[in-house]
């Protein structure tokens, strides 16, 4: 590299767009600040960033939904800049829905187009008086009176912004449901990208803000340009050729997500009958294969080889003309196998429902599903159901509770609160059907099939979570990979999906990686599936991009990772959420799997608890982490605020 | 079409709006990421999921006629604005009909296929794009 020590320090940041723009929508007013170059050494950028920030700008337990919260949008140096599957933003906040830590990631082009206006944060603060969007490009930031948006669908609202102010704009906001401010709406981005989870859609809703359009002509500008090609070069192609391309190809290329139907069927964890079992005779008929049969084209978010998205269409029945982006597997099992629906043309349209209302369809799904096991045990009648006869697979019954949810009529007003506080509400023991963690409805794996899943679902920082640290080397046994990792002792116990046995070591190391790729940030494909992309691929990406070299050393992105990870955990301590939370429904421990290839298992979490504490360099006693943890990670900040709360322990000097 | 025997050409039905096509040729040409400085542009619906239209240089040779100050050539079959005797009178650019021709700096750039091996077609997994 060129140029003294001094001259790199005094150096302008390179992959980065080097500025915080702060929207305050009550004064409408904004600011921008420089980057400082620290935070992005220590924090990456994406979640990493933006959990330093919201750690300072909030004070523990206000109340998610008033105007002091921020709505943080971040992109991390991968962001439009040619890396793998990195056309991703993270949207971050303290969650609605949860009341801890929230964060939620979209495909599409939004991300890239801040990055091209010149911004690698959005923080957006305050309420406006009246419904507004805020329109961002490179020269001007533009507060614009959407009274008339107010009401109007996704797509809608997309389309008459667009019509507006320019096509060249993206665009990510809210519908019906998250100015009704349900708990668990998402936004959308770029018509049918969701950042679908912990109910972001309802902190803009709670702002008055409709919408944020976005397009950009700056340069992201390169440190190395000859060198990073040759990077790019080395690791981009391993989407095409190389080990992995052809499985990624034949499976995500040509299926999407969808695949995972009958792939999850197949080992006995795929959600059926609101998580009763893990196996669906009827599987076949709400698989990838059958889901071919709507789609009208195939899609890629930007900068992406893999191309998983995909657009369909319903036929001619009673659903006619329902087009919208998806179904993904979240959505296939939430709205299929786990009510026992196998009409794939009323999957379609109530994921068209959900993309145009603004509704995270993993969390409506899982609702939904209580609903319709309450209604079963007993537990709610027809009248509280306005009528509503919601037995198994009745399509009919879910579709209307969708719409009674984001119009937040007649039950739908409680159902809207989420599963956890609407089962707190109904009482009668309903709790048992309310699957959540932390308040966050469960996603679409299932703990007794896959045992890892219950360390991942529990320790994770926004609940019930699939994309924090769901580990694949165990699910699909990776020999190989877990030999790597982990060393060649431990491949038989880690690639056992039934064995508890260092599920909390692999957690661990997942959620640190994780934490990276949120902020560098990349997909969870090429990272969680195909496992392509590892600590040492970041490692090789980041200094001929960004200039830091100290990103080059794998030592060094181990930390960060950790750093960022600690942090997020500790912002849920600071909000009184530690590990008496971090438990699982009793249904997947509890409860044997009734059926299927994984009969008879339930997960057993402690074990996995305990290791993933000891890994995290956290007291499980006390669920607090050490002080020497926090101390090496440099959270110094971090240990003298948790201190006014907590009795932080400290190892002891024989250990 | 055109002039010339090559040029890119676009097969909609395969582009999946990745836009690495932009980002790579804004790279190549500029060492930036800038979609804006590619010299083919892409517009794709995401609306739709098809891709609605594109800018790309037809090697039609308009702008080689055009060229007060003779700094347009044909070089392999393919034309080339040659920067060192360009006026940055950017003529090229009011008579391309297809707005193909990018400004950056005050100066016109326009794809001149990468010296024959296009770098948006290699990048264009899909194959929606090629040169022929």
């Amino acid at each position: 590299m060129l140029g003294s020590a001094l001259e790199v320090h005094s150096m302008p940041l390179k992959g980065y767009a080097g500025k915080v723009l702060y929207v305050d929508l009550t004064k409408q007013k904004y600011l921008v600040e420089e980057l400082p170059e620290h935070l992005a050494k220590s924090y990456v950028g994406g979640s990493g960033l933006a959990a330093y920030l919201l750690w300072n700008l909030i004070n523990a337990n206000i109340d998610p939904l008033r105007p002091e919260n921020p709505l943080i949008i971040a992109t991390g140096p991968a962001t439009g800049a040619l890396a793998p599957s990195s056309g991703r933003f993270a949207i971050i906040s303290k969650s609605p829905l949860t009341n801890m830590w929230a964060e939620s990631h979209s495909g599409g082009a939004f991300g890239p187009q801040v990055k091209y206006a010149g911004y690698d944060i959005i923080v957006i603060t305050g309420k406006a008086s009246k419904p507004t969007s805020l329109i961002v490009d490179d020269s001007s930031i533009t507060f614009h009176n959407s009274a008339t948006l107010w009401g109007l669908n996704t797509r809608d609202t997309v389309n008459e912004l667009r019509s507006s102010f320019g096509k060249d704009y993206h665009v990510m906001c809210i519908g019906p449901a998250g100015e009704k401010l349900v708990k668990f709406a998402s936004i959308m981005v770029d018509y049918y990208r969701a950042a679908g989870r912990t109910g972001l859609g309802a902190l803009m809703g709670s702002k008055n803000l409709k919408a944020v359009a976005v397009r950009g002509s700056r340069d992201v500008e390169v440190h190395d340009p000859d060198k990073y090609l040759e990077v790019i070069e080395d690791i981009l192609w391993r989407n095409t050729e190389g080990p992995w391309a052809l499985p990624a190809q034949l499976s995500l290329g040509r299926y999407g997500t969808s695949n995972l139907v009958t792939a999850m069927n197949a080992i006995g964890r795929l959600p059926t009958k609101n998580h009763w079992t893990g196996y669906w005779e009827l599987a076949d008929r709400i698989s990838g294969e059958e889901l071919l049969k709507y789609r009208v084209s195939r899609g890629s978010c930007f900068s992406c080889m893999i191309m998983c998205k995909h657009i369909t269409k319903t036929g001619d029945g009673r659903y006619e003309g329902a087009l919208s982006g998806g179904p993904e597997y979240e959505t296939i099992a939430a709205l299929g196998s786990n009510l026992l629906i196998s009409n794939m043309e009323a999957i379609l349209y109530m994921n068209y429902l959900c993309n145009l209302y603004g509704l995270d369809t993993i969390s409506t799904g899982k609702v939904v599903s209580y609903v319709f096991e309450c209604y079963e045990r007993g537990i709610l009648s027809k009248d509280e159901l306005g009528g509503l006869n919601p037995v198994w697979g009745d399509e009919e019954s879910a579709i209307e509770l969708i719409k009674l949810i984001a119009e937040r009529r007649g039950i739908g007003d409680i159902l809207a609160e989420g599963v956890l506080r609407t089962s707190e509400i109904i009482g009668r023991g309903s709790d048992i059907y309310a699957l959540h963690v932390k308040g966050l409805e469960v996603s679409a794996q299932d703990p007794r099939g896959h045992k890892s899943v219950g360390c991942t679902w529990a320790i994770s920082v926004r609940g019930a979570d699939h994309l924090r640290s769901l580990t694949t080397v165990d699910e699909l046994g990776y020999r190989d990979i877990a030999a790597e990792r982990f060393g060649h002792d431990k491949v038989d116990d880690v690639c056992d999906r039934l064995s508890e046995k260092y599920k909390g070591m692999i957690v661990k190391d997942q959620e640190d990686l994780f934490a990276l790729v949120d902020s560098v940030i990349m997909c969870k494909y090429g990272t969680m599936w195909p496992p392509m992309y590892y600590f040492d691929f970041i490692a090789k990406l980041l200094p001929p991009l960004t200039g830091i070299k100290e990103f080059g050393d794998v030592k060094n992105l181990r930390t960060i990772a950790e750093r960022i990870a600690n942090l997020k955990r500790c912002f849920n301590l600071r909000e009184g959420v530690g590990k008496e939370s971090e438990k699982l429904p009793k249904r997947f421990t509890e409860e044997p799997m009734p059926t299927g290839p994984s009969k008879g298992q339930v997960c057993d979490l402690e074990p996995m608890l305990e290791e993933y504490y000891r890994e995290r360099g956290w007291d499980y006693g006390t669920g607090l982490p050490y002080v020497e943890t926090l101390e090496r990670l440099e959270l110094h900040y971090v240990v003298n605020t948790l201190k006014k709360k907590y009795n932080l322990p400290r190892h002891k000097p024989w250990q | 079409m055109g002039l010339q025997s090559k040029h890119l050409v676009v097969d909609s039905r395969l582009c999946t709006g990745c836009g690495l096509c932009e980002l790579i040729c804004s790279f190549t040409k500029f060492k930036v990421f800038n979609p804006r400085k590619s010299l083919i542009r892409i517009n794709y619906s995401y609306e739709l999921g098809f891709l609605e239209g594109t800018i790309i240089c037809t090697q039609c040779g308009k702008c080689l006629a055009a060229c007060p100050t003779g700094a347009i050539h044909i070089v392999n079959d393919v034309v080339r604005i040659d920067h060192s005797t360009c006026t940055g009178c950017l003529t090229c650019v009011a008579v391309c009909p297809n707005n193909a021709l990018v400004v950056v700096d005050g100066m016109p750039y326009k794809c001149d296929l990468c010296g024959g091996n296009p770098q948006c077609v290699r990048f264009c997994v899909r194959g929606a794009l090629n040169a022929s």
